[in-house]
């Protein structure tokens, strides 16, 4: 393949092909929303139910419905499921295939790189920059900085329903015991045994407050 | 990290077309293997939830290990290295829109510490801005691993 700059007129342009762009950006909006309601809902547990409950009554309905009983950790695991099956699509979607790329420009790299850098755009990886940037870290700073208005959308609810149904078809359920076999081998311990129960209840509860990750 | 890493294990995981795996029926091949099902729960049960299912409650002996000051260590190398700086750039936009400014402990940035910052952030909006446009010249072009059929009659 020889590294020539694609000079012809391009036709593609003179329309547009929604498809595949729409799944592309509709996926990287979905992966935020489950990125961002994540942060968002451990930080609107920091503003007391009072305050929002009357003036944001769907990011109330949310956080109820996501903390209410055994819901987090279905909440998570679905959710763990859900993030990763739209990584994979978009993985996908965005990586060049490149049997179909020298079928169509046999003699051209995309924006007339050099050989050695065409290689490196077909690995994907210049996808994964953008769903990081665009499908994670914004949303997860747009969430951070507006809990309530993040977790006002009714998306939201559906989604959260949406993990619930993941978990429950117990697709994943083995990972507990391989979770169990790991803890065995590698002879771990829960925090309790070296901080004591009183300790770890503590450290718990304000680690959650904060908003830290966990199963 | 963790998305380069589903990227990266998608690249190399990814069944080639038609293949056929335990001689078990083309539907299920096509299920399974072609559309990557198999690899997706392979990694989230394998690499993900049997890891954070022990992280919830062996927080200390599951970070006592040098692999994980690794990854910490890597992590910031990444931070440092100013490829994803465009994201503070929508965050000091954003908390100028709101009104809202980001409560942070780091003291604030000035003289080179500041001009070294706003070049990563422009150097990051370059790849950023680079990489969409491959993406999405790719997508256009119909050249990207998208199944086959879509778009469906575009062209």
């Amino acid at each position: 393949m020889h590294a020539t700059q694609l000079t012809q007129p391009n036709p593609k342009f003179t329309y547009i092909q929604p498809p595949s762009i729409a799944i592309f950006f509709i996926l990287m909006v979905f992966v935020g929303i489950m990125e961002g309601m994540q942060i968002a809902a451990f930080a609107v547990l920091r503003v007391p139910e009072a305050e929002y409950k009357d003036t944001h009554k769907i990011a109330h309905t949310n956080c109820q419905l996501m903390f209410k009983g055994d819901n987090l950790q279905l909440f998570l695991v679905g959710r763990q499921l859900l993030v990763t099956l739209c990584m994979f699509v978009v993985a996908k979607i965005a990586t060049i295939d490149k049997d179909k790329w020298v079928a169509k420009h046999p003699d051209a790299n995309i924006f007339g790189v050099s050989d050695g850098f065409q290689t490196f755009i077909e690995t994907g990886l210049l996808g994964a920059l953008v769903t990081t940037i665009i499908g994670s870290l914004i949303w997860r700073v747009i969430a951070g900085s507006k809990p309530l208005t993040f977790m006002s959308n009714p998306v939201i609810f559906v989604i959260i329903w949406a993990c619930f149904g993941f978990s429950w078809s117990g697709i994943l359920n083995f990972s507990w015991v391989l979770g169990w076999i790991q803890k065995k081998i590698l002879r771990w311990e829960r925090d309790e045994f070296y901080l004591g129960e009183e300790m770890v209840t503590k450290e718990k509860k304000a680690k959650e407050e904060e908003g830290v990750e966990a199963v | 990290m963790v998305v380069l890493c589903v990227f990266v294990i998608s690249y190399m995981g990814s069944a080639l077309k038609n293949a056929s795996v335990f001689d078990v029926s083309q539907t299920i091949n096509d299920i399974f293997l072609d559309n990557g099902i198999a690899l997706l729960i392979t990694v989230i049960i394998l690499g993900q939830l049997t890891a954070q299912v022990n992280a919830a409650v062996c927080l200390l002996d599951f970070i006592n290990n040098y692999f994980h000051l690794f990854t910490v260590y890597l992590s910031l190398g990444i931070e440092i290295s100013g490829l994803l700086h465009s994201v503070y750039l929508v965050n000091v936009v954003f908390a100028k829109i709101t009104g809202n400014p980001t409560p942070t402990n780091e003291p604030e940035k000035s003289g080179l510490t500041l001009a070294l910052f706003w070049a990563r952030v422009v150097g990051s909006l370059f790849c950023l801005s680079f990489s969409l446009a491959v993406v999405v010249e790719a997508l256009l072009d119909e050249t990207t691993k998208m199944w086959d059929g879509v778009p469906a009659g575009a062209r």
